[in-house]
């Protein structure tokens, strides 16, 4: 056999090794992805593409900090900088909540593409979670005027909350929804700022859609809830408490309300286990993920 | 209805001659401490009908040299100017102060003023004179752990009031830590949760100008978890006592109700004012009372950090309350400020309260690590238009909306004009005087109090009176807002009406005084067991 027949040969194994590997992924099998793709980076270690794809099947598996050393490998092999490989390694830094690092990664990714939408999102994703939200509306806004998306539409209203900017949020979660009717996130989130907003009847018929798209969402049971009890509903306020309990049983503000509302109706030992299920949850740290991430941020 | 658009608030600080600057003591190491202070007490020193202010100041801490600039009592000359009369009047003080109260304590006819620090606090006796002097130690009250807001009111109905001193972190300097914005990767005050809560302090007032403690009878002493900042008294119950409320920074918010032979039980949870409706401890720094919704009972304002709301917990009798903060209009628009003097008070006279909040960051870098938000911050003003507040800010000139790092903030009408000006104490900052130009526009009476069998100055007297056809209510208070007290007058906006009606004047005596009519547009003295006296 010749070498140029053995190179050939090796190609064509190398190949159909990649394509059975991306197969898994799409099948979203990725410990199998995993198992084939070590095989190519052991035939291969310097193959950008072969470590490309390992570090995508390891961070599928949440083993996130494994795929950050595969995917630096990739960074470091390819030819030319990759727009992909620096996207999945901005999106394995964002989920170890390395900022600086993910910023860096996709800021260069966005530049050698800058109308990819998917990345420009990720970026915005970062400087939200960075508590930089004029950089994030920035690119949630650059992204809106090129590939105009329910999602971006949603983090742009998310962002637009954590400036404290309620009419601009409304604006554009009204929009994600215009966009995309059983979009959850976005009528969730509207009706929860409509409704500090001490807009009360706008932000019911909001609620309520969220509950037609899942009946077992526990934050817009909880949400309704509170829209009851300041009109002083107080079975209607506590249905809505117990459903948002049943959606998801460590909702300590849905326990918490319940316990008043069994307070104010007297209902004495129903309020004695509800405190008990408060004490519980918050001694097992169970809190607002919104107020960790703010903490998170703040100082250590 | 009266036109608040008419309504400015002036800033009179330099005309009136007051040039106090706070001196927070920082030399860069970030000590927690630095961040906290200072207040301002507006009250009547000298008994000349004019309320004065009297501003508390920081002090140089390790690392930095320099002097103690101390803090300043100025005179209300009645002309609409002050004069420094710290110095004569021997309230210069030493240590690190924060805020404190101001009442007749030993029910001789003056005033009296404790100071909060971070270090011993210190009381100090009225002479009658225009000088005080300082009990020291003597006094019972020299606590040395690092206090913030106090509160003078009758815990057991003696005639003597008594004495809350909420305290903040259980921080030393031995104790300090250097802490950095993960985010941005700077050097950074520490977030209070590096640190310890320390209990509360409640004092009973023997009588003699010195204070015994009883935070171990009457129930305080328990609670340590609390990192106490703002204490407001306030007969939530209406059933006659004074009990209390009680913000904390992190962890929930008191509510102690007085059941009387000195006994407070705390009942915050159950009452629904110790979590904001997401069932979360939120960020607690000032505190007010008042009937917002005019139902005849007292609600509850407390000012919290950026990205929580402040909270007004509405007070629904029976013992409960609930968070109120959007139905009322307040939910979207202090979301970005970090709330902490807060006054409940009739701007524009139409007999409905209103609330005035200043604002400031803890972290003098604050825009570093989050570039929407900043250190200095404008105040706010919110209109309360029949139960539900505006953002009136905009319309009521620009001084109130003027960045500032803003910690107290206390009203009293110093051009004695009928309507309540605005002092505003700021972190490093220079003191403001804001003149309400325009609120007079309404009616209103002020009550000035003499008791007899109550304390001399009838704090925590209840009156209640219906005007335009619903229940109006307030009570007297010494100490409020955040490091601040407001001049002790029941004041009432009556809009339109030429006259109050039947009024209802409960003294903590429980002895009650029915008032027929006042005429609008004048200030009134009534004495306990007498009535009106002038």
């Amino acid at each position: 056999m010749t070498l140029a027949l053995v190179a050939v040969l090796f190609l064509q194994e190398a190949m159909s090794l990649l394509d059975q590997g991306r197969r898994f992924l799409e099948e979203r099998n990725p410990a199998a992805a995993e198992r084939v793709f070590r095989e190519l980076v052991s035939q291969s270690p310097q193959d950008s593409r072969a470590n490309y794809y390992l570090g995508i099947a390891l961070a599928r598996q949440d083993r996130t900090e494994e795929a950050i050393v595969v995917l630096e490998n990739a960074r470091r092999f390819a030819k030319r900088p990759n727009p992909s490989i620096l996207y999945e390694l901005g999106t394995a830094f964002s989920k170890l909540e390395r900022w600086q690092e993910a910023e860096e990664v996709l800021k260069q990714a966005t530049e050698l593409v800058p109308m990819e939408a998917v990345m420009r999102l990720q970026l915005g994703w970062v400087y939200y979670s960075k508590l930089e939200g004029e950089r994030a509306r920035a690119e949630f806004e650059r992204v809106i005027a090129t590939s105009p998306s329910a999602i971006a539409f949603l983090y742009l209203g998310l962002t637009e909350i954590g400036l404290g900017r309620n009419e601009p949020a409304v604006e554009a979660l009204r929009e994600a929804i215009r966009l995309e009717t059983g979009l959850l996130e976005a009528n969730v989130a509207l009706g929860k700022v409509l409704a500090r907003a001490g807009r009360d009847e706008e932000a019911k018929p909001v609620l309520v859609r969220a509950l037609q798209i899942d009946g077992s969402n526990a934050e817009a049971h909880f949400q309704l809830g509170l829209i009851a009890l300041r009109r002083g509903e107080l079975d209607s306020a506590s249905r809505s408490f117990d459903a948002a309990i049943d959606a998801d049983h460590e909702h300590l503000q849905a326990w918490y309300n319940r316990a008043l509302v069994a307070e104010r109706l007297g209902r004495g030992e129903e309020a004695r286990a509800c405190w008990a299920r408060v004490a519980e949850l918050r001694a097992s740290g169970a809190e607002d993920p919104e107020a960790k991430r703010r903490m998170r941020a703040r100082t250590k | 209805m009266i036109l608040l658009a008419l309504l400015t608030l002036t800033d009179v600080t330099a005309q009136a001659g007051i040039s106090f600057r706070h001196d927070h003591g920082g030399s860069g190491r970030r000590y927690i401490v630095e961040i906290a202070g200072g207040g301002v007490l507006a009250f009547d020193y000298d008994a000349d009908e004019f309320p004065d202010l009297f501003y508390i100041n920081g002090s140089p801490l390790p690392g930095t040299n320099g002097p103690r600039a101390g803090n300043a009592l100025y005179r209300n000359l009645g002309d609409g100017t002050f004069r420094d009369v710290t110095e004569q009047a021997g309230l210069a003080g030493e240590g690190y102060g924060m805020g404190g109260a101001a009442s007749d304590l030993d029910n001789d006819g003056d005033i009296d003023v404790l100071v909060t620090a971070f270090g011993e606090d210190q009381l100090y006796l009225n002479n009658g004179d225009g000088t005080f002097r300082s009990r020291g130690r003597e006094s019972g009250v020299a606590d040395d752990r690092w206090s913030s807001s106090a509160a003078f009111f009758e815990l057991d109905g003696d005639g003597f009031l008594d004495l809350y001193v909420a305290n903040y972190l259980d921080f030393t300097f031995a104790t300090h830590r250097e802490c950095v914005s993960p985010t941005a990767g700077i050097s950074a005050y520490c977030h209070p949760q590096e640190y310890g809560g320390v209990a509360d302090v409640l004092y009973r007032n023997r009588g003699d100008g010195t204070f015994e403690d009883v935070s171990a009878a009457s129930g305080v002493a328990g609670l340590s978890e609390g990192k106490g900042l703002g204490v407001v008294a306030l007969d939530f119950d209406d059933d006659g006592d004074s009990d209390l409320y009680v913000a904390n920074d992190t962890t929930r918010n008191y509510l102690y109700r007085n059941d009387g032979g000195g006994r407070l039980t705390e009942i915050g949870v159950e009452a629904g004012v110790s979590y904001n409706e997401q069932g979360l401890a939120e960020a607690g720094m000032g505190v007010d009372a008042g009937d917002v919704d005019r139902d005849g009972q007292l609600d509850l304002v407390v000012t919290n950090f950026d990205f929580e709301n402040n909270t007004l917990y509405r007070n629904l009798g029976g013992g409960f309350f609930f968070d109120a903060t959007s139905a009322f209009g307040l939910g979207a628009v202090s979301l970005t400020e970090l709330g902490f003097g807060c006054d409940f008070l009739d701007l524009d006279n139409d007999g409905w309260q209103d609330l005035v909040v200043v604002n400031g960051h803890i972290l003098d870098n604050i825009a570093e690590i989050q570039s929407n938000l900043s250190f200095a911050q404008p105040g706010q003003v919110f209109r309360n238009e029949g139960g539900r507040f505006r953002d009136f800010t905009a319309s009521s000139g620009p001084a109130i909306g003027r960045p500032r790092v803003g910690r107290g903030l206390a009203s009293l009408d110093f051009d004695r004009d009928g309507d309540l000006d605005l002092a505003i104490s700021s972190r490093g900052g220079a003191a403001e005087l804001l003149r309400n130009d325009g609120g007079n526009a309404g009616g209103f009476i002020g009550l000035r109090l003499v008791g007899v069998a109550s304390n001399r100055d009838g704090v925590g007297a209840r009156l209640t009176l219906e005007l335009e056809g619903r229940p109006w209510v307030d009570e007297l208070r010494a100490g409020s807002s955040y490091l601040a007290q407001n001049e002790m007058t029941l004041y009432v906006g009556l809009g339109s009406a030429p006259k109050a009606e039947g009024l209802s004047l409960r003294w903590p005596s429980g002895r009650v005084e029915e008032i027929q009519s006042l005429e609008a547009g004048r200030w009134y003295v009534v004495k306990e067991g007498v009535g009106v006296i002038r």
